[in-house]
């Protein structure tokens, strides 16, 4: 038996796996679980076959696509989701963070200087790529530690942009 | 007809001009760059060359370059596509200086349409309706004041040069005249390389109608309905519809009517698109005219039975359009949803990657037109979209309908592509009750709360398969496509 904690799009379901059983908060199914590529997987719950498609981001992070509709999600070990929320009322550890360029691209706008407060969705920095301009938010509340990058200025993929403490 | 021709452009609007040369026994040779080698537009056409640059420019933009090309391979024409130099007119006139032929309208056309002052002061010397303003390029301050004095607040700055939503700004009193003129001209340079701007009257919640036109060598003009196209980001198309759900069969007369027109006076050849504002009173006034074939053609196509691009093929060979003007009826609506790989729950982000799986979907009224394959890279040296899926039905609802369905049947891993972002755009009020304008928030419609019904069980079938993958417990079924190992008809060596 495993006990999983996973979220989709932040709301977070209870997953209880047991041989061909499947328990889902308050549901249970008989499953059936077929690969079809690395990308498509064909669940059987009781009498519906669900055909999906999955993007995999590692570390228990999935994209899931299916009947046109899209999910993010991230699976725990019930264990693990435990720490975490431990940690997190204890300390402000998961405060900190290092805003990274999700692409290649031109650094076109930066918000703010260092020594600002900060909240989670602010928009930090606007990057263009792909002809288009995008807004980079941040994901913490903070103060902003350090800037590397300057407007106008290149930056690959990965690199830190603005630190977050 | 052409024996060969070359396509200078990439992703789905060169397959597209490849289907229409198979249809038509044309050889169709394509260009590629070294970011290219696993694009989906190469496998479709006969022959792929590819180009290097020694300017700092893509490839795609390099006229002399493709020119070469063009002419080491014995092709007899070049189709542009749209966007790179579609709308260039020193390479359409360096093609026709070389004895090619450019499949499209003349360079004289191109000139005329792209300065939208020049063509605002055609359009106007010819009766046909534009958006109050000048028709000539505003310098400074002083000159944007006594344009103003005639048309009053709010008003919109352009470009000269411009398009796609650069260099444009609203201004709605004289206190903030003097920063914006700055902003839209300093834009407008660093776009398009021209500082020129112009100012019309703002018009308030409009819708973005265009009518497709076709024109040949003969003198013959002819329309093909029109199209809306109100559903935008950023003035970035998203969603069209043909024929548009707003006009009535009056509107509708007087708009094809008047883009003949403006095709006439712009000397038109081939197919090209006007583009129209309608204000809240249904009065349109021209906005501009893009000549070249439109990403959203098929909607069109669809609608009126006609293949735009052997269309465009027979007109630039010499032959005369194949269809009389009144053999075109509106027959049933059609839609378009340009899938992008962009993540529309993270401020549309777009998403780059290499496509692991492409799973088309299909069924009665359905067409896709793509521009990848699996293996093929999304990367950042080219736009988002990917394919784009159009639905026909015999009315509105059934298009709607039928589009719902292909949505839930299209399959892409890989990238984050922008699939769901229409089922929720189709589903909105302000989408079926058609009082969308090209202002309405996409926003509005992203973070539209009322879920979707089946959505709740969907999220918990995607946390299940989640969970199930991540378990390393779980056993995965062999599938029937792998290697089989029970295979009977094994040689046997010893």
């Amino acid at each position: 038996m495993s006990d999983y904690i996973t979220a989709v799009d932040s709301k977070k379901y209870h997953v209880i796996i047991n041989n061909n059983d499947v328990k889902i908060n308050d549901s249970q199914y008989k499953y059936e679980l077929t690969k079809a590529s690395n990308a498509v997987y064909l669940l059987k719950l009781e009498n519906k076959i669900y055909d999906i498609t999955v993007n995999h981001f590692g570390s228990g992070r999935y994209g899931i696509l299916i009947q046109g509709r899209y999910f993010e999600t991230e699976v725990k070990t019930r264990l693990r989701e435990k720490a975490e929320e431990y940690l997190k009322n204890k300390t402000d550890v998961l405060n900190k963070g290092e805003m990274k360029a999700p692409m290649p691209g031109l650094v076109v706008k930066i918000n703010v200087s260092v020594g600002d407060k900060v909240k989670a969705g602010d928009i930090l920095v606007v990057l263009e790529a792909m002809k288009m301009e995008n807004n980079l938010k941040s994901v913490h509340s903070g103060t902003i530690k350090k800037i590397r990058f300057k407007e106008g200025e290149n930056v690959e993929k990965g690199d830190v942009i603005i630190t977050v403490d | 007809m052409f024996k060969k021709i070359l396509i200078a452009n990439r992703g789905e609007i060169a397959v597209r001009i490849i289907k229409a040369c198979r249809e038509l026994e044309i050889i169709s040779s394509v260009i590629y760059t070294e970011h290219d080698k696993n694009s989906y537009h190469l496998r479709e056409a006969d022959e792929a060359y590819l180009i290097t640059s020694q300017l700092k420019i893509s490839p795609y933009l390099d006229k002399h370059e493709i020119i070469k090309i063009a002419k080491h391979i014995g092709a007899e024409a070049i189709h542009p596509g749209y966007g790179f130099l579609s709308e260039n007119y020193e390479f359409i006139q360096l093609i026709e200086n070389e004895g090619l032929i450019f499949i499209g309208p003349s360079s004289k056309s191109v000139k005329m349409m792209g300065i939208k002052t020049k063509a605002r002061e055609l359009m106007a010397s010819k009766g046909i309706p534009i958006i109050p303003g000048t028709t000539e390029p505003v310098r400074n301050f002083n000159d944007a004041v006594r344009a103003i004095a005639s048309i009053n607040y709010p008003v919109m700055i352009k470009a000269s040069a411009g398009g796609g939503g650069k260099g444009m700004r609203v201004v709605r009193s004289e206190a903030e005249l003097e920063e914006n003129l700055a902003r839209a001209q300093s834009e407008s340079e660093k776009a398009f390389g021209s500082n020129e701007v112009f100012i019309e009257k703002y018009i308030p919640d409009p819708k973005h109608i265009e009518v497709q036109i076709i024109a040949d060598k003969h003198g013959n003009y002819r329309h093909l309905y029109d199209r809306e196209c109100s559903i935008q980001r950023r003035h970035q198309k998203l969603l069209e519809e043909a024929p548009s759900p707003t006009i009535d069969e009056k509107v509708r007369e007087e708009i094809t009517s008047t883009a003949v027109n403006v095709a006439k006076a712009a000397e038109y050849v081939n197919a090209g698109t006007i583009e129209f504002l309608l204000d809240q009173d249904k009065k349109f006034y021209f906005l501009e005219m893009n000549t070249r074939v439109q990403v959203e053609h098929p909607i069109t196509e669809a609608i009126t039975g006609i293949d735009i691009v052997k269309e465009q093929l027979n007109i630039a060979y010499g032959n005369r359009i194949s269809f009389k003007q009144e053999d075109i009826k509106i027959n049933g609506h059609a839609i378009e949803c340009r899938i992008c790989a962009e993540d529309f729950k993270n401020d549309f982000l777009p998403s780059t990657g290499q496509i692991l799986h492409h799973r088309l979907p299909s069924g009665p009224g359905i067409r896709v037109d793509r521009g990848i394959g699996v293996l093929s890279e999304i990367s950042v040296h080219y736009d988002s979209l990917m394919a784009k899926l159009i639905s026909w039905g015999n009315n509105r609802e059934e298009s709607i309908a039928r589009l719902k369905r292909a949505l839930s049947e299209y399959q892409i891993s890989g990238v984050v592509s922008n699939i769901p972002l229409f089922s929720k755009i189709l589903n909105h009020k302000k989408f079926t009750d058609f009082s969308y304008t090209i202002n309405t928030l996409i926003n509005e419609i992203v973070h539209n709360d009322e879920e979707l019904n089946d959505d709740g069980n969907l999220a918990e079938v995607a946390a299940l398969i989640s969970t199930l993958l991540n378990d390393k417990s779980s056993k995965l079924t062999a599938n029937k496509n792998d290697v089989n190992t029970d295979n009977q008809w094994k040689i046997d060596y010893e």
